[in-house]
C-alpha cells in the first residue's frame, strides 16, 4: 500500500500503526512508499485509519507537525492521544 | 533507546542528592498562583448547568429563561457543540453536552459565562429541562445481568478481561490448603487542594489558549480539538502548576467548556468547580468486588489464585479499561504463581464516574491479595513475612503472563529491609503498649507491585534543550508538575548531563507552545519520561557546545572535555571557553541553540490477549509494615506507626522520593479506614469534608521510609516510578494489623468504625457460640 503523489524519487518508511481510540487498538506494521517532498499529512492520507485527526505521528520520540517531512528509512509511529496509569 | 547515554551510576554532582524543591518556597508561603487564583480584565465567570437525575431521558432543554437573566453573556448548549459531542481518554461516550439522556448527577446540560459569579449561578438555575426519569443502576453485579436497565445502548459491560495461565482445577485439587473470600472497597476521592480550574482566552490572532489544571497540555489539546472541531495547533494549553491532581486530572474536567464560552464570547472565561461539584461530577476510584480463591501446598508456597473482579466505573469509560487490566496485573501481587484464572468486568452504573486514581486499581486487589496470604500463612502455622519471602518475584524471573520481567525487581530486598525493621523484630513490645484496657495492637505486614507507565501500550517523550544568551538552559518538558516534585527532579537530570550548576537549569513546564510532548504526569511515569527525554537530548547540546568551543579555542573537538559550566583543552586548561562565551558566539552567529530529542518507552509487542495495557517490563515494588489500635468500645483504628521499604529503582532525589511516600501513605490511610462517597440510588451523599472524612495532621503516624535502591534496567535513567506503590499496601497491611490486634478480619474497605466494631462482635459471637458447643 502506499501513495505516489506525482513522479519523482520514492521514500519507504516503516509504520507501526495503532488504530482509533477503541477497546481493542488495532495494531498493524506497515511500509509504505510515499513520494519524496511526502509529509506527515501526506502519511496520514494513505493510511487506512477512521479518525486520523485524533492521532500522534511519532518518530524516534518525537511528535511530528503535520508539515514535517518523512525521510527515506524513517519509523513512524502512529498512535492515539491515549493516557493510562 | 540506544540513542540515550545511559546516566552513569558515578556522576551525581545533582542526581541523588537532597536538592530543596524549585517549586517549594511558593507554595509553602502561598505565593504560588494557581490557575483558580488566576483574573484578568474583562474575565467572564463560568458555570455548567448539571442533570438532576442520574438516569433518565431528556425531553426538552430551554436555556431562553437563563440567557436573559442579567449579567448572562453566553449560554450554551449540545446544539453549540462544532466538533464531536463526546470526550473520553479511552473512548470518547461522555457528551461535552447532553442531548438525548443523562447517566449520573454530574452530566453537564448547559454552560454559561456571565460578568459575575452570582449571576452565571443564578443563570444555570434557570436552565430548564425536561426529563423523563429511568430506573437507576447502583449496584454493578446487578448491572451485569442481561434484564438490568442499560446506561447506555450497548449493555452495561463495558469491558471483560479474561487471563489464564496453567490449570487452576488441576491446582487446587493438589492444595494443602485453599482460601476462598469476596472483599469489597470504597469508593475514594481525589480530594485535592485545588478543585478542577482554568481559565480560558483567545489571543490577538484568535488562536485559544488554556490554562488549565491538568496532568496532560497535549492530551488536553487533542481532546479539546476533538470536540471544537478545530486543529490542535490552534490550541495553546498550559497546565503547570496544579494543585493536586493524583488521576483524576488526566480526564476533561473544565477544558472543552471553557473553550467553547471563550470562542463564542471571544473573551477570557474562568470556570472553577465548587467542591460540592467536584464531589458529584469529578473522577472518583473504582470500587471493586474482588472474590479470590487462593491455594497453597503444605510449606506455603502459592500453587493457584483465581480472581473474579467486578469494578464499577459508573456513567463513563474514562480510564475504566485500564484500570481493570492493572487490577487483572496485579491481583497476584509480587508473588509467583504457576496457575491464575482471572476474570474481570468493568460495569457501567448511574455511580458518578471512576477513572485514574493513585494505584490505578492495585490497591483494590491489594487488599485481597494480602488478606489472603496472611490468612493461608495462619492456616499453615507459617510466619507472614517469611511466607510472602518465599513466594515473591527475584531478578530475571518470568512475569505472571509468560514475558520476562525486564527491570530491576527488588520485592526480597524490600522483605529483608521490613523484616530487619525496628517495628517488625520489635513488634511484641510495641503490641503490649497499649493505651487503654479496652484498646488491642496488631502488627501486619503485606508487599505491592504495580507497573509503572503505560505498559504494552504505545508511549513516548520528548525534551527540549534551548542555551540562552547568558549560558543558561531552557529545559522543555510538558509533563505538567502535579506536586511530585518533578519540575526539581529534571532540572537534577538536565544539570548533571549538562554539567552545569543546577541554578542555570530553568524548566520551560508543560506549556504546549514551549516544551515538545513529553507525556503525561501519570502512571507514575512522569519522571521516567522526561528524565529520559533529558537524557536523549543532552548530548545533542553538548555536540553543539564542543563544536562552538573547538570554533571559540581552536582545537578539534576531540581534544577537548566538558568542565563545570565550561570546555577545555585538553592539553592545555588555559584554553578555554565558558557556556556564557560559548552562548554569545552562537547567538551572536545566529546559529542553532536548541535540541529537541526523545525516546519510545520500550514494551512488550503484544499486550496479554483481551488487555490493552499488560503487562508491564518493569514494576515497582514495596513492603509495609503498620502498628495500629483498636478501641474495640468504638472500633475506631489508629495507625501508630507505618513503616515502608519501596524498591523505586535509582533515587534522583531523596527528599522528594521520602514526601512522596509519605503521601501516598497518609492517602492510602483514608482509603483504609474514612474515605468512601456513599451514593444511594445514584445521589452522592458525601461531597464535601464535612461528610467525607479524609486523614487529617492528627492522624499522621511516626513514618519511616527505608528504600531499596536497585539500578532499573529498563530505561538508561535507572530509576522507575514512585508516586503510587506507597499507597498500594496501605489498605491491606492496615486491615492485616486489625485482624492481628482483634482477630476480626476486615473483608470490607474503608475499616471504619462501625465495620470494624460489628467485626469484632461477630467474631466474638461466633467465639461465644464455639466455646458454648
Amino acid at each position: 500500500m502506499g501513495t505516489r503523489n506525482g513522479v519523482g524519487r520514492e521514500l519507504k518508511v516503516k509504520v507501526k500503526v495503532f488504530g482509533a481510540p477503541t477497546l481493542a487498538l488495532e495494531r498493524r506494521d506497515l511500509t509504505i512508499e510515499l513520494s519524496e517532498n511526502a509529509t506527515t499529512e501526506d502519511l496520514l492520507k494513505s493510511l487506512p485509519l477512521k479518525d486520523k485527526d485524533y492521532v500522534y505521528v511519532v518518530r524516534a520520540g518525537i511528535r511530528l507537525e503535520s508539515r514535517t517531512r518523512i525521510q527515506e528509512g524513517d519509523e513512524i509511529l502512529v498512535v492515539p492521544p491515549i493516557a493510562g496509569g | 533507546m540506544s540513542m540515550i547515554e545511559p546516566m552513569s551510576v558515578e556522576a551525581e554532582k545533582w542526581v541523588g542528592k537532597p536538592i530543596p524543591r524549585k517549586d517549594g518556597r511558593g507554595k509553602v508561603t502561598g505565593d504560588t498562583k494557581f490557575f483558580s487564583d488566576m483574573t484578568v480584565p474583562n474575565m467572564l465567570y463560568a458555570k455548567v448547568a448539571r442533570s438532576k437525575y442520574p438516569h433518565a431521558a431528556i425531553r426538552e432543554i430551554n436555556v431562553e429563561k437563563a440567557r436573559n437573566v442579567p449579567g448572562v453573556v453566553a449560554v450554551l448548549t449540545h446544539k453549540d457543540v462544532t466538533g464531536l459531542n463526546g470526550f473520553g481518554i479511552l473512548l470518547p461516550d461522555q457528551p461535552v453536552l447532553c442531548y438525548d439522556k443523562v447517566r449520573y448527577l454530574g452530566d453537564a446540560i448547559a454552560v454559561v459565562a456571565a460578568e459575575s459569579l452570582e449571576a452565571a449561578t443564578r443563570a444555570i438555575e434557570a436552565v430548564e429541562v425536561e426529563y423523563e426519569p429511568l430506573p437507576v443502576v447502583s449496584d454493578p453485579i446487578e448491572a451485569m445481568k442481561p434484564d438490568a436497565p442499560k446506561v447506555h445502548e450497548k449493555g452495561n459491560i463495558l469491558r471483560h478481561a479474561n487471563v489464564r495461565v496453567g490449570n487452576v482445577e488441576r491446582a487446587f485439587r493438589e492444595a494443602a490448603t485453599i482460601v476462598e473470600n469476596t472483599y469489597r472497597t470504597g469508593r475514594q476521592m481525589h480530594m485535592y487542594l485545588e478543585t478542577e480550574a482554568g481559565l480560558a482566552m483567545l489571543e490577538d490572532d484568535g488562536r485559544l489558549v488554556l490554562y488549565v489544571g491538568g496532568q496532560s497540555p497535549y492530551r488536553d489539546q487533542m481532546q479539546v480539538s476533538r470536540a471544537l472541531g478545530i486543529k490542535p495547533e490552534e490550541i495553546r494549553v498550559v497546565s503547570t502548576p496544579v494543585g493536586g491532581a493524583f488521576g483524576a486530572k488526566e480526564e476533561n474536567t473544565v477544558q472543552i467548556h471553557l473553550a467553547m464560552l471563550a470562542r463564542k464570547t471571544k473573551r477570557p472565561v474562568k470556570m472553577v468547580w465548587t467542591r460540592e461539584e467536584s464531589g458529584i461530577t469529578g473522577i472518583k476510584r473504582h470500587p471493586m468486588i474482588v472474590t479470590m480463591k487462593t491455594a497453597a501446598n503444605q510449606r506455603g508456597k502459592i500453587t493457584a489464585n483465581q480472581v473474579r473482579i467486578v469494578a464499577d466505573t459508573g456513567a463513563y469509560a474514562s480510564l475504566g479499561p485500564t484500570v481493570l487490566d492493572v487490577a487483572v496485573e496485579t491481583c497476584c501481587g509480587p508473588y509467583r504463581i504457576p496457575n491464575i484464572d482471572i476474570d474481570g468486568y468493568s460495569v457501567y452504573t448511574n455511580n458518578g464516574v471512576a477513572g485514574a486514581f493513585r494505584g490505578f486499581g492495585a490497591p483494590q486487589v491489594n487488599f485481597a491479595i494480602e488478606s489472603n496470604i496472611d490468612i493461608i500463612a495462619e492456616k499453615l502455622g507459617l510466619d507472614k513475612l517469611e511466607i510472602r519471602k518465599a513466594n515473591v518475584m527475584r531478578d530475571g524471573d518470568i512475569g505472571l503472563f509468560g514475558s520476562k520481567i525486564v527491570g530491576s525487581v527488588g520485592i526480597y530486598q524490600t522483605l529483608q529491609n521490613a523484616e530487619r525493621s525496628d517495628l517488625w523484630k520489635n513488634r511484641n513490645i510495641y503490641k503490649s503498649q497499649k493505651s487503654s484496657p479496652w484498646s488491642k495492637r496488631g502488627v501486619a505486614v503485606a508487599t505491592a507491585v504495580k507497573g509503572f507507565g503505560f505498559g504494552a501500550l504505545p508511549d513516548f517523550a520528548a525534551a527540549s534543550i534551548q542555551i540562552t544568551p547568558i549560558g543558561k538552559f531552557v529545559v522543555g518538558i510538558s509533563c505538567p508538575e502535579i506536586g511530585q516534585g518533578g519540575i526539581t527532579a529534571y532540572s537534577q537530570i538536565a544539570a548533571e548531563a549538562l554539567n552545569c550548576d543546577i541554578s542555570d537549569i530553568y524548566l520551560a513546564s508543560a506549556d504546549s507552545d514551549l516544551s515538545p510532548d513529553s507525556g503525561t504526569s501519570s502512571s507514575s511515569m512522569g519522571l521516567v519520561r522526561g528524565g529520559n527525554a533529558i537524557l536523549a537530548a543532552a548530548p545533542k547540546m553538548k555536540e553543539i557546545l564542543l563544536q562552538t568551543a573547538s570554533e571559540i579555542i581552536g582545537e578539534s573537538k576531540t581534544d577537548l572535555i566538558l568542565g563545570q559550566s565550561m570546555i577545555s583543552s585538553k592539553h592545555d586548561l588555559r584554553k578555554s571557553a565558558t557556556y556564557l562565551q560559548i552562548a554569545q558566539y552562537l547567538h551572536s552567529k545566529g546559529e542553532e541553540t536548541k535540541v529537541v530529542a526523545g525516546f519510545e518507552v520500550p514494551r512488550v509487542d503484544k499486550p496479554v490477549e483481551g488487555s490493552l495495557e499488560i503487562p508491564h517490563l518493569s514494576y515497582m515494588y514495596a513492603t509495609a509494615v503498620a502498628l495500629v489500635e483498636v478501641d474495640t468500645l468504638t472500633g475506631a483504628t489508629k495507625v501508630l506507626q507505618f513503616y515502608l521499604s519501596p524498591d523505586s529503582g535509582r533515587i534522583i532525589n531523596p527528599q522528594s522520593y521520602t514526601g512522596q511516600c509519605e503521601g501516598a501513605i497518609v492517602q492510602g490511610m483514608g482509603f483504609a479506614l474514612t474515605e468512601e462517597t456513599q451514593i444511594e440510588n445514584g445521589q452522592i451523599k458525601t461531597n464535601n469534608f464535612t461528610t467525607y472524612i479524609i486523614p487529617t495532621i492528627c492522624d499522621i503516624p511516626e513514618i519511616r521510609v527505608e528504600p531499596v535502591e536497585t539500578h532499573d534496567t529498563f530505561t538508561p535513567l535507572g530509576a522507575k516510578g514512585l508516586g503510587e506503590i506507597g499507597i498500594v499496601p496501605v489498605g491491606s497491611v492496615i486491615a492485616n494489623a486489625i485482624y492481628d490486634a482483634t482477630g476480626a478480619r476486615l473483608f470490607t474497605l474503608p475499616a471504619t468504625p462501625e465495620r470494624v466494631y460489628k467485626a469484632i462482635n461477630e467474631k466474638e459471637g461466633t467465639n461465644r457460640g464455639k466455646s458454648k458447643s
